[in-house]
């Protein structure tokens, strides 16, 4: 998994109103635009912050999620998910 | 010849201007970057060299040149939807192409770009401290916000290069540069405090800096300042090198004024 894919959808929303817009209202159709995998989709739908962040999704771009609002992750959920994450940078 | 004639290190935080507007002008903020533009102002600068990185809105991973210089007549921001007035900026064309053309000559290998907007990163800054004189920019991208960042000792080298540049080029313009950013910060990633949104400092690793910085210990700084050190100060601690290749240009000595703001994990300085 490159997750460059990912990186574009979320960096297109914050470029991009248009595509912001239809990933808000219909992400099938936003997501069908990007090259992404079927697994990173899968991912996205679901949310999965901590496994989309341990796959490489740079953190910055990944909080564009809560910015958005989109696949309904919340401040909260993302950062939950977010502390679970694996990490080189922490101890044990 | 053109001279540099001052260095400034600010952070570039992207809510500092709306909190001014909703706090006021005697807040600590307001009086900070008021302090370093009366700096700049005295100064007398006919150009601001500024080293900033942008945060995936200039530019992106089809494309990011680990150094780059703006070339042309004017640029504009924010590109990135910060709670912000909108400029246009003036840009010293003639200068910035001096140091492309100089950069990769001294084997910096520096890429251009001659149509981009700017983020947060350079349009914070320009708000406090330029918006006012708008005296023209050179905008210098240094890429150290994600892995892996470049060697600190490679970014001071740039700004040595950069000093030699500026001196050779046959004018009389009084230059001035800005390192813009933080020294310790996590942003979204996995070190921040729960529910937290601007981003948590590693604050031993900031008061390091500071202290390094206030001393004039730059040796000392780029050997601590690896990239596994930054990276575990936070996702934007590379911000660093902004300041580290300002100082590459002035030269190491002490700053005039250095004060932090410790629970943000970033300072404003000036070096004369």
């Amino acid at each position: 998994m490159s997750t460059y894919g990912v990186n574009k959808f979320l960096r297109t929303c914050q470029m991009n109103r248009d595509f912001r817009a239809i990933a808000k209202s219909d992400p099938e159709a936003a997501m069908a635009q990007m090259p992404l995998t079927e697994a990173e989709k899968e991912l996205m739908r679901g949310g999965d912050i901590k496994a989309l962040y341990e796959q490489g999704v740079h953190a910055f771009i990944l909080s564009y999620f809560t910015r958005f609002e989109l696949f309904g992750v919340t401040v909260a959920r993302y950062s939950e998910s977010i502390q679970q994450a694996k990490d080189w940078r922490k101890a044990g | 010849m053109a001279q540099v004639v001052a260095g400034f290190g600010v952070p570039h935080t992207p809510v500092f201007p709306s909190v001014v507007v909703r706090k006021g002008p005697d807040c600590e903020e307001a009086q900070l970057y008021r302090e370093i533009e009366g700096h700049l102002d005295a100064a007398r600068a006919d150009v601001i060299l500024i080293f900033s990185n942008d945060h995936f809105n200039t530019f992106f991973f089809d494309n990011f040149p680990v150094f780059a210089v703006g070339v042309a007549t004017e640029t504009s921001g924010p590109n990135d939807e910060t709670s912000m007035p909108a400029y246009t900026l003036p840009v010293h064309e003639g200068l910035a192409a001096h140091l492309h053309v100089q950069g990769i000559l001294a084997s910096f290998d520096v890429a251009i770009t001659q149509e981009f907007r700017l983020d947060h990163s350079f349009m914070v800054p320009w708000h406090f401290l330029n918006a006012r004189q708008r005296t023209p920019i050179i905008p210098f991208f240094i890429h150290c916000f994600s892995n892996p960042l470049p060697n600190a000792e490679r970014a001071f080298a740039l700004g040595q290069m950069l000093r030699k540049a500026i001196e050779s080029y046959p004018g009389n313009e009084r230059v001035a540069v800005i390192g813009s950013g933080s020294f310790s910060l996590e942003i979204g990633g996995p070190l921040a405090d729960k529910g937290e949104r601007a981003g948590t400092p590693d604050k031993v690793w900031a008061k390091h800096v500071e202290d390094r910085l206030a001393a004039a210990e730059v040796s000392q700084l780029i050997a601590d300042a690896t990239g596994e050190r930054m990276m575990r100060a936070g996702n934007a601690a590379g911000e660093l090198l902004n300041w580290i290749a300002m100082l590459g240009v002035c030269g190491v000595k002490k700053p005039v004024i250095l004060k932090p703001q410790v629970s943000h994990g970033h300072a404003f300085g000036v070096w004369i």
